[in-house]
């Protein structure tokens, strides 16, 4: 029973959803445009470039924030916007689900717990669609502008992004480790994992609070990641600029995926005791 | 009208939004009065060097309120989310009434042009008043504690108004007027986010695609700066707070604002004089 709801919420709230999806494309495309734009702004030709080195300017973030009254705290644009799309797409699909047509799946189900835990496989399966989009347009990409699909990145986006961004006087105790080119987990599945994480947490408080009050949490957590730079802020883990294979203080991929799994399982737990509690025929939605 | 008024200010999405936001402002208030206190103490006992800057020029009401400080993460967060939290409130109640049929009610009441404009108003106000008052609340706590004495110019690395930038000349010589203009600009823009969720009702059956528009379109906005190296400052993001670092220009400022509007009303207008009420 449970892969057939999971392969009915796939279709429903994926497939069928694609138009959504379109504005990932839109974004991977430009921001790979902008990639090549200031890469070749700095060294002139693409020659170095790999796929590694777009995802790895796309993730960048920010270097460490520290206050200093002349140095206003500026959210990294493009960090933001990759992170917060997918927390507002798998927002409303598992509770205006509820709304419609999913009140007789649930009842055709007959067991609550089936119901949450499928949405939970949808999240994730979600969240990990949406990476692998972004991947996938990045490699056309590279196709299309003959980049090597090398995961390895190069001493130059290195310089581009890490050492521009690194300021001695502002980024607190860390500083600049001898990079080795390579950081493909920390790459391509570091941050899936903490964002199916932080999309598990925010569907639980979806429960509990409401959709729109649980985004402005999620989106909370994520800004406080770019201001803080402490490993309980999920948000770090995505950031490639805040990795101890970039800074010596940085983030360490056990912790985040140890974080990670706790926060999932917590989420998962508890949105299932919260859901089997939910009155879903009378107020499905709380803030309606 | 007035119906429409007191229904968009007494529901309870209005106040706790408005009750999260105030939270937000008055964190960020306290966390600066603290520092303050903290950094006073420190020179109290002579931790740091006497004769060093105190900086007593930047302890001014005017470089320390929500829109001038970047010292908490909640100013910036309260900027982020505020195209969201405008919409909150009354965003959806057009959705609602044509779901439900009220609309067509009072559409035989009233004449669709002035129902429409009724909604908008009263849509505008919500989400401007939900954006507009923590920012007061703000500004009268930090009131409380830091002097309202006019910015020093040689101090100006310390604040996000640059030289010839929106409302400069104002901030030096009448900066109280410029607060004021500041916080309207504020209001406004929370009314604009409001009333671009009112108009995606005509687009969209979807109640979150139409709540989330609003913040969606300024999130790209926001990043369009940085894809195509404008010189200026264009997203309300970050020019309506402190997190700028571009020139953030009056014709763009109130431009936008002004193109946003009218955007708005001729969506609402053109769409819904056409738009089937069944």
């Amino acid at each position: 029973m449970f892969c057939r709801l999971l392969r009915y919420d796939i279709r429903k709230g994926l497939i069928s959803d694609y138009k959504k999806l379109l504005i990932v494309v839109a974004i991977s495309v430009a921001f790979c445009i902008q990639f090549r734009w200031e890469y070749t702004s700095h060294f002139s030709s693409l020659s170095e470039a790999s796929f590694g080195d777009i995802i790895f300017f796309a993730f960048s973030g920010m270097s460490e924030y520290t206050f200093s009254p002349d140095q206003p705290f500026l959210f990294p644009a493009l960090w933001v916007l990759l992170l917060v799309l997918p927390m507002f797409f798998v927002l409303y699909y598992p509770f205006y689900d509820l709304l419609g047509f999913g009140k007789n799946v649930l009842i055709q189900v007959g067991r609550r717990r089936t119901w949450w835990l499928s949405k939970c496989a949808w999240t994730a399966v979600y969240i990990m669609t949406y990476f692998l989009i972004i991947y996938a347009v990045t490699a056309v990409f590279c196709i299309v502008m003959r980049i090597p699909l090398s995961t390895q990145i190069s001493g130059e986006t290195h310089e581009m992004v890490a050492m521009k961004g690194y300021n001695p006087m502002l980024n607190g105790e860390g500083h600049l480790v001898e990079f080795m080119g390579r950081m493909d987990l920390q790459l391509f599945v570091l941050p899936v994992i903490s964002m199916v994480a932080l999309a598990l947490f925010q569907m639980m408080l979806s429960l509990i609070v409401s959709p729109i009050y649980s985004f402005i949490i999620s989106v909370g957590i994520l800004i406080s990641s770019a201001y803080y730079m402490n490993p309980f802020l999920i948000g770090n883990h995505c950031m490639t600029q805040r990795s101890n294979l970039v800074v010596s203080n940085g983030m360490d991929i056990k912790n985040g995926v140890l974080l990670s799994l706790c926060m999932a399982v917590f989420s998962i737990v508890l949105g299932m005791i919260a859901f089997n509690r939910t009155d879903v025929l009378s107020q499905p939605l709380r803030d309606e | 009208m007035k119906t429409e008024i007191r229904k968009s200010l007494s529901g309870w999405p209005f106040w706790l939004t408005l009750l999260i936001l105030c939270g937000m402002t008055i964190y960020s208030a306290l966390f600066i009065i603290h520092s303050d206190l903290e950094a006073s103490t420190r020179i109290v006992r002579k931790v740091v060097d006497l004769e060093s800057n105190p900086m007593l020029s930047v302890k001014s009401l005017y470089s320390n309120w929500i829109g001038a400080e970047w010292m908490t993460p909640f100013s910036t967060l309260f900027f982020f989310v505020f195209p969201l939290c405008a919409a909150i409130p009354y965003g959806l109640s057009l959705y609602q009434e044509r779901r439900s049929g009220y609309m067509g009610q009072m559409v035989l009441r009233e004449t669709r042009a002035r129902y429409l404009l009724n909604k908008y108003v009263a849509v505008f106000l919500s989400g401007g008043l939900v954006i507009a008052v923590p920012v007061v609340l703000n500004i009268m706590i930090i009131a409380l504690y830091f002097p309202a004495h006019a910015p020093d110019l040689n101090y100006d690395i310390y604040t996000t108004v640059k030289a010839f930038s929106f409302g400069s000349k104002l901030y030096y010589e009448i900066p109280w007027l410029y607060l004021m203009i500041r916080v309207a600009v504020i209001f406004w823009y929370g009314g604009v986010a409001a009333t671009v969720s009112m108009a995606v009702t005509f687009f969209s059956r979807n109640r979150f695609v139409i709540l989330f528009t609003p913040m969606l379109f300024f999130l790209l906005l926001n990043y369009s700066y940085t894809l195509f190296q404008v010189p200026y400052e264009i997203s309300p993001l970050r020019f309506l707070g402190s997190g700028n670092v571009y020139y953030v220009v009056t014709p763009i400022v109130i431009g936008e604002a002004l193109f946003l509007s009218f955007l708005t009303i001729a969506f609402i207008g053109l769409r819904g004089r056409k738009k089937d009420v069944l």
